[in-house]
């Protein structure tokens, strides 16, 4: 009774909350872990198969290339951070209008990017995109490139598309490091002499610490997880270039193919949440030296 | 000497400005032309403006109904998410409950295991079988997570607001409820603010929960949705003008809002890198 009025209304309170936790977001959990051992195909059929599924997995070439193909794509932030934290180091010192330069940068990740991904379709057109008919009109090529329909263009467009969505992002949040560190620093380093590239490699850099490791954890992790622009831009396509893991565990699930094993889509989705969860404590293991504030 | 220096910085960010905005600047004036100069090819700039792209796409085309979907579809999502993670927030920075351990776990668990969109498929399966997916004021109740980062967001939130106007309260005989709904509730507004308008721009951007959810139910697509969809027209490249005119509508409202709740959200995202 004491223990009902003591937190009685801090559970009712939770109620809603913790129900939808429960429901939206730790039932799909368990769903996948039990039909990794399971035939399941969403109608009728539902038997226990043990490590069929898995062993499966194993022998999936088009698995193991996605994987891949995820690698290569988050070679993204390779581009996407240099630039994000060049932006940041000329923000950073008092600029006339740095609000508007940040407002700018940031602009592109706040739009929905599959419309984004459709444009950027229509640019690559072959017979009547614009950017075609520009590099056309430059002479850098003779005829139209067809972007979409080469692997390595392909898989190229959605980097730039993505890189130019995410890099006011990390401009921010490198930003949000650089103002962290105590201005005395710089004017010490400045008095004794340090020139621009030194300032930055052995104050700017090594003093986000903490900061730095979140960016580049964020970044990595964040399209190690990502389809990507993938899904609208090219749908895996031509013959799975751009078929990314995560684009593959959708194709399990949404391909409108007609018998299905639903249970083969959980078996590839959690073994690779499996796999980054090694790789996120991996990091964190190894970057323990940069948290060092 | 330092006049330069400057001098190439300014030229270095205004490059930088301009390649980032002619993509938007791109479909924003492409949806005013004729379908013709589209295909022709031409300035950046329109030759003849034309409204016809927005009145064929908003009447013929369903997008005004696409559009209506989409503000209900966020600002559902977006308000349920912000007040449960108040509630919770609430009850984590006030209250140590039996338990509390144990779900702050789970929660993080949940946080770390990226399932990707398989989860969409129990949760399309929960929809279906409670009727869910014919409307679309239930569409957005399977996408509520109920419980995420903003949990720490807010109980930092709360614990920052001191206890002593709670303590105040009770004396005064208000109960637990009311101690969030008229005291707490309204304090939080700041943060409250930041993070719908976070989670309503995620929500209006959102494309894989909606496609999934509408499937087999044309009414309940949302703009980004129709948008894609643009491209599977009967005549193809014919339609380019209307592809163009739906990206501006489905891209136009959150750059509004962005633009005039600029420090708000740049705020909000900026947290991002120190709360992780």
């Amino acid at each position: 009774m004491k223990f009902f009025a003591k937190f009685g209304p801090a559970y009712l309170m939770l109620l809603l909350p913790v129900a939808c936790f429960a429901l939206f977001s730790v039932y799909p959990l368990l769903w996948a872990v039990k039909y990794v051992f399971y035939y399941y195909d969403g109608l009728f059929t539902e038997r226990f198969t043990g490590w069929t599924n898995m062993s499966r997995l194993m022998s999936d070439e088009l698995y193991w290339q996605s994987l891949w193909k995820q690698g290569l794509f988050a070679l993204k932030v390779l581009i996407e951070l240099p630039v994000a934290f060049l932006l940041a180091l000329l923000l950073h010192r008092q600029t006339r209008g740095g609000n508007v330069f940040r407002a700018v940068f940031l602009m592109p990740y706040i739009l929905p990017g599959t419309t984004m991904a459709m444009v950027l379709y229509l640019l690559l057109n072959p017979y009547n995109g614009d950017l075609n008919r520009l590099l056309l009109a430059l002479g850098v090529v003779d005829q139209p490139v067809q972007f979409l329909a080469v692997g390595w263009t392909a898989f190229l467009s959605g980097i730039g598309l993505d890189a130019w969505q995410n890099f006011g992002i990390n401009m921010l949040f490198f930003l949000v490091g650089l103002s962290s560190i105590p201005k005395e620093v710089y004017e010490s380093a400045a008095i004794d002499g340090a020139s621009g590239w030194q300032t930055v490699r052995s104050i700017s850099l090594p003093m986000m610490g903490r900061i730095l490791q979140i960016i580049l954890f964020l970044s990595i992790l964040g399209t190690l997880k990502s389809i990507g622009p993938y899904l609208v831009l090219t749908n895996g396509g031509p013959n799975y270039a751009t078929e990314n893991t995560f684009l593959y565990i959708f194709h399990q699930f949404f391909s409108g193919a007609g018998s299905v094993n639903y249970g083969y889509g959980a078996t590839v989705a959690v073994f690779t949440a499996i796999l980054l969860l090694a790789l996120s404590v991996g990091y964190f293991r190894l970057t323990k030296r940069m948290d060092y504030h | 000497m330092k006049r330069t220096r400057s001098a190439i910085r300014y030229v270095f960010l205004i490059a930088a400005g301009v390649l980032t905005l002619i993509p938007i600047a791109y479909v924003l004036l492409s949806s005013f032309k004729t379908n013709q100069e589209l295909i022709s090819g031409g300035s950046l700039l329109p030759r003849t403006w034309t409204f016809d792209n927005f009145r064929e796409v908003w009447q013929e085309l369903n997008f005004s109904r696409y559009f209506y979907n989409s503000v209900v579809f966020s600002v559902i999502g977006a308000g349920a998410v912000a007040l449960m993670g108040a509630m919770a927030g609430y009850v984590f920075a006030r209250t140590d409950f039996p338990g509390k351990r144990l779900l702050t776990a789970a929660v993080l668990a949940v946080m770390f295991i990226s399932l990707g969109p398989m989860t969409l498929y129990p949760r399309l399966e929960l929809a279906v079988e409670w009727g869910l997916n014919r409307h679309i004021y239930t569409m957005p109740i399977v996408g509520i997570y109920g419980i995420g980062a903003s949990l720490f967001l807010y109980e930092g939130f709360v614990r920052s607001l001191g206890k002593e106007i709670d303590e105040a309260a009770v004396m005064d005989g208000a109960g637990y409820f009311r101690r969030f709904w008229r005291i707490a509730f309204p304090l939080m507004t700041p943060i409250t603010t930041t993070f719908f308008l976070l989670e309503f721009i995620q929500e209006w951007n959102n494309y894989v929960f909606p496609l999934v959810l509408s499937s087999g139910n044309p009414e309940l697509k949302t703009l980004t949705v129709g948008v894609v969809e643009m491209r599977n027209m009967g005549d193809g490249a014919a339609a380019w003008n209307l592809l163009m005119a739906g990206s501006a509508i489905s891209i136009v409202p959150v750059l509004v809002l962005f633009l005039l709740l600029n420090r708000k959200i740049v705020e909000g995202l900026a947290q991002g890198a120190v709360k992780g």
